[in-house]
Formats: C-alpha cells, sequence, structure tokens
C-alpha cells in the first residue's frame, strides 16, 4: 500500500493543471461491476473517479466512480507497449527492463484505477519470472503482487495455482507444490512442468516424466526454455531409471534436445551415454494412427519473384535519384505531421484489424484514431490510399466537441467533405468521386487563402473553403474509419474496407508542411509520383 | 502540364532528362507543349501510360503502349533510339500487372534487346544524332526474369537474373539484394540447391535488412530448400536463422502457422519425426491468440450499433466466431501432428500426453475424435497407464461401436485388462467386440485369444476349452498361438483331460522348442504324463527340467512332482526323500512357499509311513515354524496325527483339531470346516473314550462364541456317537428336536441340514417340512459339499407327490444329476428315481430307457432285481411277453432272495404261461416257486400259494372234464 501514496499526488496535479493532459482525448474501455463495457474517451482520472465522453463529439463530462469500475483499459504508452512486444516475442530480460521503466515512471502509467500499467508491469514481471523458471523470483515477485491486487482487474486479483506452486517449489515444499496445481482445470505446458517438478522433488521419477512430457508436447511455438528444461530433466530421470526398455524414448528426448534445443549439443554434465545415443539413428515406428490426409500446400505460400515494389515504384528512378519517397516506401504508413505532440499515437478501437500494413474495416463501426492534430494551422493536407465497399459511408474525421472541425465521407459514390471553422455551421461540398473495390488515391490540400485542392486518383477538384483556418486551438485526434455523425449531423454508416495509407499534415504553410515532412523522412512524400500542384508552397 | 513534363520539372535524374528530350524531339517543341488528344503520340501515350500504371489501370496502360508502338514501332530504333524501349517496359509492366506474365516476356525481351544502348557508343555521330538512351534496359531485364519466374521457367529466370548481377550492378535502379534472392530461389527451383541457399542465407544473415524481407527469404528457404536436403544441414539453417521468425509478436507468426504446418506433415509423411518437431517448434501455439480475439468478440459484442447495424455486427461476430474456432482447430491439428510425432520417435509419454489431451479436449463432435482416442489408448498401454487406457478405450467402444478402428482399440483394450488379471471385464468386452468380427480375421485373433484365456482364469474351463480348441484351430498363424497352445494345455490339466494334456503339451514342446515358456510345459506335460501312469515320459520331462532349466522356478515343484512319481513307482525311500527334499530347498530358494509346505507334507508322510517319528517330528516343527498358514497346513496336520499320538502329543493333535475348527466356525459353508470337523470327531473317535468325545461335543455345543453353525455339527456327531453307542431312539431324537427347534438354514452347514432333513423325512414323517431345508441349500448353495444330495433327495420326496407337475420337477433334478454330478451313487439313485416315477405314472414306454440305462451300468446294484422286474412289466405292457418272460425268470433265477421281486417274478412268469394256455407249466413254475420259497413269510408267497391252488382245482377239473369228453 505504502508504494501507491505518492503516485496520487502528481496525477491531481496533471489532472488539474492540464486538463487537455496525455490522457485526453485516447480511447479507453471501461469495464463496470455491473458486467456492461463500454469504449469512451478518457478525460481525465482521479483518485476515485473516471471522468470520460462516450465521443469525441460528444459535450457531456461522465463521471463514474472507483466503486463502479471492475477495470480499466487504458491507452498504451510507448514504453508499455514495448515491454509487451519484448515479453511476447520471448526478449524476457528486455520485457523485465521496460516493466521497470513503466514502474519507475507513474506519472505517465499510473492511475488510481485497475488497470493502470504501474500494477499491471509488476504482475507481468511475475509472468516473466514464471517464463524464466526461476522460482526463487516468482516467489519474492509474488508477494509484491499480492500488494498490488486492489489495483489490478479482477482477472489478475487472484494468486494463480501455478505461481502459488512456484513459491512452493522455491521452499521445496514438493507436496504443497501439488496440492496448490490440484485446482488447475485446464493444465498448460508450465503446469505440467510444475507438477513434474515436485514429482521429481518426491522421488517418483516415472510419473516426473509423464508430466515432464506434458511440459514439452503442450510447449509447441512457446518458450524454448520450459522445453528445454522439461526435456533435459525428463531424459536424466528416464536415464537414472535404468529400464532398457525405454531406451528408444530417453534416445528420442536426447536427440530432440540436442537437435532442437541445445544448439546440437546436451547439457552441461550430461552423461556419456546420453550423447552417443543421441548420435544414435531413430528409426521412425509406423505412423501413429492419423487421419491426416496428404498435406496441402498452404495457400499463402509464396510464389513468384520477390519484388522491390509496386509497378508504380517500378516506372520510378532509383529511390537514389529521385527526392521523393512514395507511401509504399514509407516505414510508416499512417503519420501525423505538425500535431501536439512529437510523434503521432494511433490507437485503434472498434472492428478494424491491421493486416501485413494496412487497416481491415468490417463495417461494423471500427475507427483508427490518430492524435493529436493541431487545428489551428492554416494549411492541412490530408492523404489517404484505400478501398470501400460501399459507396456511402463515413471515411475521415475530425472535430473537437461542438467547436467544429471537418469531415470527408462517401455518399451514393460522391466524396463530400464537410468544413465547419470554429462555432460556425458547416459547409459541405462534393469534392470527388469514389468507385468501390478501386484503389483510390485521395489527397486534400487546405491551403492558407481557402484554396481546397482534391485529388482523388488523377481527377483533380479545386474550391475554396472560408478563408482562416478552423481556428480550434485545442488538439484532437484525426480520425479515419468510423464516425458519429458528420459535421452536418449525418448518420452514415460505418466506413468498410481498407485503407493502406494515412497521413495528416498541419502546418502554417504548405512549405513548412514539406519542411517538416522532409525532415522526419529524408525526401519529400507522394501518393503517386509527383502530384505538381504540392510543389510551390 | 503533361505529367511527364511534370515528372522533368521536379526531377533531375538522367531518366528525366531523357524523357525530356524525348519529348522535345518527338514534337519538336518546347516542354509543356502537350498534345492531349492524340494517345498515338508518344509523349502523351508515355506519360498516360504511367498514370495508368500507377492507377493499376493495366488495360489502359496496354491499350496506350500497344498503341504506340504500332504507330511508331516500325523503324523506332532510328528513329527515336533506344529510348523506345521505354514503351516495350511499360507494356511489360502493364501485361505483369494484369496477370499475363507470359506475355509480358516479350515486352520485357524487346526492351532489353532490341532497344540496346550500344549504339549510342558505337555509332557515328550522325547515327546517334538526337537518339536517347533506353534507361529501363536493366530494369527490363529484371522483370523478365521475374516474369520467367512466375511463369515457373526457373533455369530461364536464373539466367537473367545471373546476367543482371553483371550488367546491372552499377544500376542504383536494380535492387541487387532483390535480384540475389529471386536468384537463389531460381537456383532452388531449378535444382542447384547449394547455390540457391548460398545466394538465400547470404541476406537472410544480414540484419540491416528489414524484417519482412528477412522473414520472405527464411520462408523460401524453409518451403523451397529444407524439404530437399538432409535433416543436419536444415537443423544449421534452423539454429542459425530461425530467431528471424520465432521472435515475432504471436499475431505475426500466427499468418505463418500454416506454412509450417505444411512442413511439418510434409515430413511427418516422410517417416521424419524430428524434422516435423522442428517445424512444429516454430508454430505459435492458436491458443495463445484466444485471448485477442475474444477480446475483439468480447468488445464488438458489447458494443451498442445502431439497428441498421445490427446485421453487419452478427456477420461480423459470426466471423470472428469463426475465427475463434479456427483457432482451437489449429491448435488440435498441431498437438496431433506433435503427438503423432512424438509417437513415431516411440517417445509414448509425449504422444500420451498430446492425444489424452485431444480425447479429453478436441470435443466429442470433433472428426478424429476416433483417431484421437485410438492413439491415446496405444500411448497409455505402452507407457503402462494401464487405468488410463482403459477409460479411452471404453469411451471409444462406446462412442464408436461401427468404427473401422474399434477392433485395434478393442485388441489392445482387451489384452490390456487381460494383463491387468481384470478377466471378469476382459472376458465380458472380448466377447462383445469380437461379436462384430469375423472368426478368423486377423484382427480377431487377440479378442478370441483373451476371451478363451479369461475364461480359463475365470474356471469357466469348458468355455475356455472349447474357445481356445476353436482360436487353435481358426488361427494357424494367429499371433498368440504359442499362448493359446500353452492355455489350452492348461484347461486339459483343469478338466482334468490328462490323456489330452499330455498331448496338447506334448505338441507344444516340438512345435516351439525355444519357447521360454517350455518350463511351465515341461512340468504340466509331466503331470499329465504322471496322472495317466505314463510314469517314465514324465520322469524324463521332470529330468529335462532339472537338468536344462535347474534354476528355473519350476525346477522345485518339478521336484515334488518327481517325489509323487517316485512314491507311485513305489521307489526306495531315500529315493523319493531326496526328491522331496531337493523339492523342500529349492522352494526355499525361490521362496517359494506353497512348493515348500508340499515338500514338508510329503516328506511328513514318508517318515510318519516309515515309522521315522523323529524325523517327522523335526518336518512337523518345520512347517509349523515357517509355513504354518500354508495352504497345507490342514492336510498337513491331519498327515501329523499319528506322530503326535506316537510322541505322547495327542492332546496336542487334539487341540490343534479343534483350533482349525473353531478357526472356521463362523463360515458355514467353508469346507474346511467340514472337513476338519470331520477329522477332529475322527481323531476323538480313535484315541479317547466315547463319553470323552460326547463331553466335547457338548463342550463345542455350549462354549462362549461357538456359532450355529459348529452347534449344528457338534449335535449331529452327537447324534451319531449316542446311535453307534446304542443310546435309545428318544434320546437320539431328543437331540434332533433340539437342532430342528428354529434351525436356520442360513446358519448352518449343508450336511447338519441335510441329516436333519433326512430325519424329519425319515423319522418324522414329513418330508414336505424336509424340503425346505433342501430347497435353501439349492437355492442358495449351488456346488457347495452336499448340494447334490439335496438334489436327489428333495426330487425323492417330489417323486412321491400325486401332482404331476411336482412329479416332473422331480424328473428335471433327476437328469440333472445324471447330466452333471459325477458321483455314482447319486447318478444310479436318479435313473432309478426317473423309471419309478415313469412307472407309477405308468408311462412304462418312457421308463423303458431309464431301466435300460439303469441296467446297463453293471456296477450300480441298489436295485437291479426291482430294474429288471420293472423292466420286464414294461415289456409285458407293450405285449412283448417273450422278452418279459425271459426277464421274469432271470430275476428269480438270479435274485431269489429279494422276495418283493423274486416272488411277483415267479407269479407274472405263471401267469403269462397260463394265459398263453399252458395251464400245467404254469402250475409247475408256481410249484418251483413255492419249493423254493413256501415256507417264507411273505405276501408274495401267501399269494403264490392262493393261486396255486386255485389254479390246481381249476386244473384238474380241467382234466377230469377232458377225460370225461374223450
Amino acid at each position: 500500500m505504502s508504494c501507491r501514496i505518492p503516485f496520487f499526488f502528481p496525477i491531481l496535479v496533471v489532472i488539474a493543471a492540464a486538463p487537455s493532459s496525455m490522457v485526453r482525448a485516447d480511447l479507453a474501455t471501461i469495464y463496470f461491476k455491473d458486467g456492461k463495457t463500454t469504449t469512451i474517451e478518457l478525460e481525465g482520472v482521479d483518485r476515485a473517479r473516471l471522468l470520460w465522453k462516450q465521443s469525441s463529439s460528444a459535450s457531456e463530462v461522465n463521471s463514474t466512480l472507483r466503486s463502479e469500475v471492475d477495470s480499466v483499459t487504458f491507452p498504451t504508452t510507448e514504453t508499455w507497449r514495448k515491454a509487451e512486444d519484448a515479453r511476447e516475442s520471448g526478449r524476457l530480460e528486455e520485457a523485465l527492463k521496460l516493466y521497470g521503466e513503466v514502474i519507475a515512471d507513474p506519472v505517465s502509467n499510473y492511475f488510481p484505477f485497475p488497470g493502470n500499467f504501474v500494477s499491471l508491469a509488476k504482475e507481468r514481471m511475475l509472468q516473466c519470472y514464471r517464463l524464466q523458471l526461476d522460482a526463487s523470483k516468482v516467489a519474492a515477485q509474488a508477494k509484491i503482487v499480492r500488494e498490488e491486487f486492489f489495483h489490478l482487474p479482477p482477472e489478475l486479483k487472484r494468486v494463480e495455482p501455478e505461481t502459488a506452486a512456484w513459491t512452493a517449489i522455491a521452499d521445496e515444499n514438493w507436496e504443497g507444490a501439488i496440492t496448490a496445481l490440484e485446482t488447475v482445470e485446464a493444465p498448460t505446458a508450465e503446469t505440467y512442468f510444475l507438477k513434474a517438478r515436485a514429482l521429481e522433488g518426491l522421488g517418483k521419477s516415472d510419473e516426473a516424466v509423464t508430466e515432464y512430457a506434458g511440459a514439452y508436447v503442450l510447449n509447441f511455438g512457446g518458450s524454448i526454455l520450459l522445453t528445454r528444461e522439461a526435456l533435459r530433466r525428463s531424459s536424466q530421470l528416464v536415464f537414472e531409471l535404468g529400464d532398457p526398455e525405454k531406451t528408444a524414448e530417453l534416445q528420442a528426448q536426447v536427440k530432440l534436445y540436442r537437435d532442437l534445443y541445445g544448439k546440437g549439443k546436451l547439457w552441461e554434465g550430461a552423461p556419456e551415454q546420453l550423447a552417443t545415443l543421441a548420435d544414435g539413428e531413430i528409426k521412425a515406428l509406423g505412423e501413429a494412427e492419423s487421419e491426416m490426409t496428404k498435406p496441402k500446400e498452404p495457400a499463402d505460400k509464396m510464389s513468384g519473384p520477390v519484388i522491390s515494389g509496386s509497378a508504380t515504384v517500378a516506372t520510378l528512378p532509383a529511390q537514389e535519384d529521385r527526392d521523393f519517397l512514395l507511401v509504399e516506401e514509407l516505414p510508416d504508413r499512417v503519420f501525423l505531421i505538425g500535431g501536439r505532440e512529437d510523434k503521432e499515437t494511433i490507437t485503434m478501437s472498434g472492428g478494424v484489424a491491421k493486416e501485413a500494413e494496412s487497416f481491415v474495416f468490417d463495417g461494423t463501426g471500427g475507427q483508427v484514431s490518430v492524435g493529436s492534430a493541431d487545428l489551428r494551422k492554416l494549411f492541412m493536407q490530408i492523404r489517404m490510399q484505400f478501398e470501400t465497399e460501399e459507396t456511402t459511408s463515413h471515411l475521415i474525421h475530425c472535430r473537437y466537441d461542438n467547436l467544429g472541425g471537418f469531415s470527408v465521407y462517401l455518399k451514393e459514390g460522391e466524396l463530400l467533405m464537410d468544413w465547419a471553422p470554429r462555432e460556425k455551421a458547416a459547409t459541405t461540398s462534393v469534392i470527388g468521386k469514389v468507385e468501390p473495390g478501386v484503389l483510390t488515391n485521395l489527397m486534400i490540400i487546405l491551403r492558407t487563402d481557402g484554396r481546397r485542392e482534391t485529388t482523388v486518383g488523377r481527377a483533380r477538384i479545386e474550391d475554396e473553403v472560408p478563408e482562416g483556418g478552423l481556428e480550434i486551438v485545442q488538439g484532437t485526434p484525426v480520425v479515419f474509419g468510423n464516425a458519429e455523425k458528420t459535421m452536418a449531423n449525418e448518420e452514415l454508416p460505418p466506413f468498410k474496407g481498407r485503407v493502406h495509407h494515412f497521413s495528416f499534415v498541419s502546418a502554417d504553410n504548405g512549405l513548412v508542411a514539406v519542411e517538416e515532412t522532409t525532415t522526419r523522412f529524408g525526401k519529400k512524400v507522394h501518393l503517386l509520383p509527383p502530384p505538381p500542384e504540392a510543389e510551390g508552397e | 502540364m503533361s505529367q511527364l513534363r511534370q515528372f522533368i520539372r521536379s526531377n533531375s535524374s538522367v531518366l528525366c532528362q531523357a524523357a525530356l528530350v524525348l519529348s522535345c524531339l518527338l514534337h519538336g517543341g518546347t516542354p509543356g507543349q502537350t498534345q492531349e488528344e492524340d494517345l498515338t503520340d508518344p509523349v502523351i501515350a508515355y506519360n498516360k501510360s504511367v498514370s495508368a500504371i500507377q492507377l493499376r489501370n493495366w488495360g489502359e496502360a496496354l491499350k496506350l503502349t500497344n498503341g504506340v508502338i504500332a504507330e511508331h514501332g516500325n523503324g523506332a530504333m532510328k528513329r527515336f533510339g533506344p529510348v523506345f524501349g521505354h514503351f516495350y517496359f511499360l507494356k511489360g509492366l502493364a501485361l505483369l500487372g494484369n496477370d499475363q506474365a507470359k506475355e509480358s516476356i516479350e515486352a520485357f525481351k524487346t526492351c532489353y534487346e532490341t532497344y540496346s544502348n550500344e549504339i549510342l557508343s558505337t555509332g557515328t555521330d550522325d547515327e546517334i544524332k538526337g537518339l536517347l538512351p533506353n534507361l529501363f534496359r536493366n530494369a527490363a531485364l529484371v522483370q523478365w526474369a521475374n516474369a520467367e519466374m512466375k511463369t515457373e521457367q526457373y533455369v530461364a529466370a536464373k539466367d537473367l537474373f545471373e546476367k543482371v548481377l553483371v550488367v546491372g550492378k552499377d544500376d542504383s535502379k536494380v535492387n541487387l539484394i532483390h535480384v540475389g534472392v529471386n536468384l537463389g530461389r531460381c537456383y532452388l527451383k531449378a535444382g542447384d540447391l547449394k547455390k540457391g541457399y548460398e545466394f538465400m542465407s547470404r541476406p537472410l544473415g544480414n540484419t540491416n535488412l528489414s524484417d519482412g524481407l528477412r522473414e520472405t527469404i527464411y520462408m523460401i528457404i524453409a518451403e523451397d530448400w529444407t524439404p530437399e536436403v538432409e535433416f543436419p544441414e536444415v537443423l544449421e539453417f534452423l539454429q542459425t536463422y530461425s530467431e528471424v521468425v520465432d521472435n515475432d509478436p504471436f499475431i505475426e507468426r500466427y499468418d505463418r502457422n500454416d506454412r509450417f504446418q505444411y512442413l511439418a506433415q510434409l515430413a511427418l509423411q516422410k517417416q521424419d519425426p524430428v524434422r516435423a518437431l522442428a517445424w512444429y517448434e516454430r508454430i505459435v501455439n492458436p491458443r495463445l491468440l484466444l485471448p485477442e480475439y475474444e477480446q475483439r468478440f468480447e468488445s464488438l459484442k458489447n458494443r451498442p450499433v445502431p439497428e441498421e447495424l445490427g446485421a453487419k455486427k452478427a456477420e461480423v461476430l459470426n466471423e470472428l466466431s469463426k475465427q475463434l474456432n479456427d483457432l482451437e482447430q489449429g491448435y488440435i491439428q498441431t498437438l496431433n501432428g506433435v503427438g503423432s510425432s512424438h509417437f513415431m520417435l516411440q517417445n509414448f509419454p509425449g504422444s500420451y500426453v498430446a492425444f489424452s489431451q485431444l480425447s479429453d479436449q478436441a470435443g466429442k463432435s470433433h472428426p478424429e475424435r476416433p483417431v484421437f482416442l485410438h492413439n491415446a489408448v496405444v500411448s497409455a498401454a505402452q507407457i503402462e497407464k494401464w487405468k488410463e487406457a482403459y477409460q479411452y478405450g471404453k469411451q471409444f467402444l462406446d462412442e464408436f461401436p461401427e468404427h473401422d478402428l474399434k477392433p485395434a482399440v478393442a485388441r489392445v483394450l482387451v489384452e490390456l485388462l487381460f494383463l491387468r488379471e481384470e478377466y471378469d471385464e476382459a472376458f465380458r468386452v472380448s466377447g462383445e467386440v469380437r461379436q462384430d468380427m469375423t472368426a478368423g480375421e486377423a484382427i480377431r485373433d487377440v479378442p478370441d485369444f483373451v476371451y478363451g484365456a479369461s475364461a480359463f482364469h475365470l474356471g469357466e474351463m469348458e468355455t475356455a476349452e472349447t474357445e481356445l480348441s476353436a482360436y487353435f484351430q481358426t488361427y494357424t498363424e494367429g499371433e498368440r498361438r504359442e499362448m493359446v497352445h500353452f492355455f489350452l494345455g492348461l484347461t486339459k490339466v483343469q478338466l482334468r483331460k490328462w490323456e489330452e494334456a499330455a498331448g496338447v503339451f506334448s505338441e507344444f514342446l516340438s512345435t516351439y522348442p525355444k519357447s521360454p515358456l517350455t518350463p511351465p510345459v515341461l512340468y504340466q506335460a509331466a503331470l499329465s504324463e504322471f496322472m495317466i501312469d505314463r510314469l517314465e515320459d514324465a520322469v524324463a520331462k521332470v529330468n529335462r527340467i532339472h537338468e536344462e532349466f535347474p534354476n528355473h522356478e519350476t525346477a522345485p515343484p518339478a521336484w515334488n512332482l518327481k517325489g509323487d512319481i517316485a512314491s507311485t513307482l513305489e521307489a526306495p525311500m531315500e529315493e523319493i526323500e531326496f526328491c522331496y527334499t531337493n523339492g523342500r530347498d529349492g522352494g526355499i530358494r525361490f521362496q517359494q512357499s506353497d512348493t515348500t509346505a508340499y515338500s514338508l507334507w510329503q516328506l511328513l508322510m514318508l517318515a510318519v509311513d516309515n515309522e521315522q517319528w523323529d524325523a517327522a517330528a523335526q518336518h512337523y516343527q518345520q512347517f509349523q515354524d515357517d509355513y504354518a498358514d500354508s495352504d497345507y497346513r490342514n492336510d498337513f496336520l491331519v498327515a501329523a496325527l499319528p506322530m503326535l499320538v506316537e510322541q505322547g502329543r495327542a492332546d496336542e493333535g487334539r487341540q490343534l483339531l479343534r483350533d482349525r475348527v473353531w478357526e472356521n466356525r463362523t463360515d458355514p459353508e467353508s469346507a474346511t470346516l467340514s472337513e476338519m470337523f470331520g477329522s477332529y470327531v475322527d481323531f476323538l473317535e480313535s484315541n479317547y473314550e466315547n463319553d470323552f468325545l460326547q463331553e466335547q461335543l457338548r463342550e463345542i455345543q455350549f462354549e462362549r462364541g461357538t456359532t450355529p453353525a459348529l452347534r449344528g455339527w457338534a449335535m449331529i456327531a452327537l447324534a451319531d456317537s449316542m446311535e453307534q453307542a446304542e443310546a435309545d431312539a428318544d434320546t437320539v431324537n431328543k437331540i434332533y428336536y433340539q437342532l430342528e427347534a428354529g434351525f436356520k438354514s442360513e446358519e448352518h452347514s449343508n450336511y447338519p441340514a441335510v441329516r436333519l432333513a433326512r430325519w424329519i423325512t425319515e423319522v418324522r414323517k414329513r418330508p414336505e417340512e424336509a424340503r425346505g431345508l433342501y430347497e435353501y441349500i439349492l437355492e442358495n448353495r449351488p456346488g457347495t459339499p452336499n448340494y447334490d444330495y439335496c438334489l436327489v433327495d428333495v426330487a425323492q420326496i417330489q417323486a412321491q407327490s400325486d401332482d404331476p407337475a411336482v412329479r416332473e420337477e422331480a424328473m428335471q433334478k433327476f437328469a440333472e444329476v445324471v447330466s452333471a454330478i459325477p458321483n455314482e451313487e447319486l447318478r444310479e439313485k436318479a435313473v432309478l428315481g426317473m423309471a419309478r416315477i415313469r412307472m407309477q405314472e405308468k408311462k412304462y414306454e418312457e421308463a423303458i430307457p431309464h431301466w435300460e440305462k439303469y441296467l446297463e451300468n453293471r456296477s450300480w446294484s441298489l436295485s437291479r432285481p426291482e430294474a429288471n422286474y420293472s423292466l420286464a412289466s414294461c415289456y409285458e405292457q407293450q405285449g412283448n411277453l417273450a422278452d418279459a418272460l425271459k426277464i421274469y425268470v432271470s430275476v428269480y433265477a438270479n435274485f431269489p432272495g429279494h422276495l418283493d421281486w423274486s416272488t411277483r417274478a415267479y407269479l407274472r412268469t405263471a401267469a403269462i404261461t397260463k394265459g398263453s394256455g399252458e395251464d400245467l407249466k404254469a402250475l409247475q413254475i408256481l410249484q418251483d416257486m413255492l419249493k423254493r420259497m413256501g415256507h417264507l413269510d411273505h405276501p408274495g408267497v401267501e399269494k403264490a400259494k392262493e393261486v396255486f391252488g386255485t389254479w390246481r382245482v381249476e386244473y384238474a377239473a380241467k382234466v377230469k372234464s377232458q377225460e370225461n369228453a374223450k
């Protein structure tokens, strides 16, 4: 409990001093105690209250007491994401270091609600130690996590049987470990491993061998450490049992250890006989009874050549010989330049999934939020490469409460844009046409003098919006995909299709925009080889 | 402004300059002048083609390039120079984009070969004036190679890529890394595995390259190279480069699962399980993705959407649900493969875990469930997890009674049950499963064996004999033939078919001379031969055991058998003693307490027989010290009694006998109680005064802790003792009355119950009351001692009934005795009983076979005069007077003393003779009878006198009348 106290104060300060702080306008999911769940725009976090809005366009700020909430999925921070990525990828030392950083930075990562990253990081460290098979560290960390239960989501507020077993094993309390595992309903590889360790500790070698098998068999594609250790211990036990009828079994195990997990070697101190056994040839027994038919080549097996780019790229000179990059050549397919923060924050929610470099919208209301845009700037450039499956749907949306903003959407094949400067009525214009199922390159440029240039493919429309920009000082994300309503308050179906690229650049003028883009990527960026209209600003 | 010029404005490359020059030359104007209407205009067409390609409008691009080529292609080299090749390059790209790779080859080839830049360096100034270079030449060569590769012309593609590496090495537009990768892949596809791998692995090891490219290369090598090379090479590849794919987030790894799954299955198909497991190790466990997908599902499920989106939401939820199911199926498929790999490696703990999990978790509707269960059974059996093997086997049989794998599962299951010595289940299950199999099928081999062998273990010897014999006949090459041969012999032994047993074992020894079962077979064969007095053969086999298998566990009992044979052959005592001594010592060595106990018993008897009391005492002591709990303890004690009496230890013997009786007092059905009580009473009778005997019996009756069963035995023995002492009937009857009072059949042994029943029948003349006692035993204690007596006694009571139905019950009981009970005394009574019933019912024809059967068995002497007389009566009733007469004569001739039958036989003989008109002869017969028996007091004799008197008067009158007539 003592570690929580210092964290409260800075948070309150942040919320109080900066209402539009980091967490502002970020999506979060609240899991209520009554079983309901909602994804909301988080406005702020207090010791006992969560302040939120139903959507960015909503004006009403709701307040939810901590006592009403089971847990909150907060918008992630970069360190957290990196830590999670490292853990998932098995880079445990790196993950532990990063989780340590999360814990050490409570200002960014701690909110006094279950689901905050500081508490979660402590629990994740416990998981890492378990993956490292380090009984003593698990035992020590388990105590720390136990003290965090108040700040953990309900599903983590329990001592897992495996953790209890690890703790017992750290004390060589073998019976205790087995007792702890008795409640496990769906044993995992780790469960098997722990039971095997306990049985081994009790001298029940035969039983331990079968349990170790559970560990290395069910752990396919999982932590190599667990598989390797299970195989090593199992092999050693089978060897010590000395049953000549188990020679084939022993040979299989040491061979698997050496070839697949030991980088060609057995463990240090392995008996010489085992090395000889591993060298021997295995005569595979006839196949287990199986109805596995002849393997079919997977549909996604790569055929044809590895190519360096699209046909468009092929028509261009080499990158070194040109001063621009196509979006398909960028490391980041979604970006925001000239925003309120150093780097954009990208949040997916609802029915959208990332496939390779693209976002796939299933039409149920998914959206990708890119924050946080600066709508004070007079120059704006929106680029999008997409394929729509519908002729009518939302596409791009950016607004701050009811103050103003813009929206781009499709209506019966036409592309429309609502433009609503601060506290002014929205004006709606047709700015192009979009065909379903066709790769569409869209670029909208809003110039300082009010000119709006829209390019859809090679078709260009030029018109005007009121000079002076949107005049919205607050930062707000630009969203592509679904929206609640257009700026003209029209309800439309959510977007369904794919988005390959989206970018939003805002600047004082076009030249600055180009300059900032060039600074970030080393060259100018184009959807298609060079749209000359982008020049000269 | 044309795109070409826009392009030129924004670029300063050579390419751009060239395009600009091209534009100027073609139009003779300055940049900026365009003729957008004329699509055969090279500049317009070029720019529009590029634009169409950028928008993936392949048809448009193709139309434009074809238009220009058609318009200007002839002489283009001279007119425009190599630069005209650009149109062919664009055409090639359009064709490629339009999935016309084959057609694109010609375009790229033309661009590269026809529009070479060579002229620009070799031509004269005039010749090259105004001509521009083809800047896409190397790019065209790359695309040409790509197109060849796409059309699977790997050799051609390889040659082209090799060329690119030479000519394009300084061309910044050529991505040499990709070229190298593609070239490597072409080598692989063209069969040059070594070179291919070299080219591919170099960029794979280059950490400066993007993760995506390295993953692509890894997968190409995995798919194209690894299946073609030996595993050690694959292993090196895996160990060196697998981190390229192993460390990605789960979701990315999951995308590759199908491809690794394919490689693993390919390896399994080639019987290469280690390789398969290497690929399975690359697969991400789909269950790890469940939380992510479940979260997506839950999130959408909980997200309110406008009404009009309800259907779409449902559709997406359905799709997500399908994906969740795919994850589970992917897990199952992988685990199945992993389990199969471990099975092939004979790592059965591994395969057991996999298939047991699959059996438990894949769901009952999974199409491969029978396979999972089957494999779980087989794997469990291999690691001796009998309980689990049985459970999965049972599940299989319950759920898939018609499945093709049923025989295989059944086979394992029944053998498993048999090995677990669960013979009841083994017998039942094997009996069930084989019903669906055809006798003689290989798959029925084991179930048939288990059925027969289980029957043997269950003591169902007739079934065992039938089944094992059938197996022997049916499965001439059967898997369990040797075992069946053995069990068949044992069955014959159990059935005491010694001759057949000896034959079976003898054949076994010649068929399987090296069988590990040879020692027990020799022993059983010797035992069988001993029983049929082929003593020399038996000795020879026993000697073989001692010579060839002296350290086999059969050797000690074989010594005992040899002792039994020597004893039978009346060999010198020393010889017999030698055998049993060896049996004893061997038994001690092998810790065979039964064998040693038997040896000691025989040694004791030998010593007693030879009045070697000290030696007997020694054996007695050894037995009491070490084998007092042996099964032979009672026999041993009885055998030791003479020695104990001789050594003045009669009281010790008496006490021991009494103790044994006392120990067994609580079980009325105990055969030991019956035997030991008999021995106890005999011992008392032989060694003590009658008063003492009766005192002891009374003591038992009233001792604290005694039981009704023991009391019953004691009272019957007391009654017998009193009868022997000629006590008056009332005194004896008093004991029976006491016993009868409150008699509960379930508390008493059969013998006292039968004795009481007989007393009730014979003394109290209340057979119906007695029947209750008998029937309790008949209904509740089949197979126990005296059961058969009950059967006969009850039948005899029923036979007296006036009710035909009750008599039929008696007939059935008698028939049961005749067919199933080997006791000759009872069989005789039964046949007699049946014949008498039929006589009583005047069913003479049916009575005849019973009487004939009785008379056929010459050892039956209980009622031969009756049988003969009755048979003759039957013949007489049938009108067969000649045969009847013969038998009647034989009755009074052979059994004159049996007056009941001999007098009747005389009378019937005389009557028949008289009936045939031989009055004088009839009188002579009666005269003969009265001469022999006339002095005897018997109703038959009286009757004969009366008849004789009557007939004589009649005969005299008749003679007088005849004389008068003369």
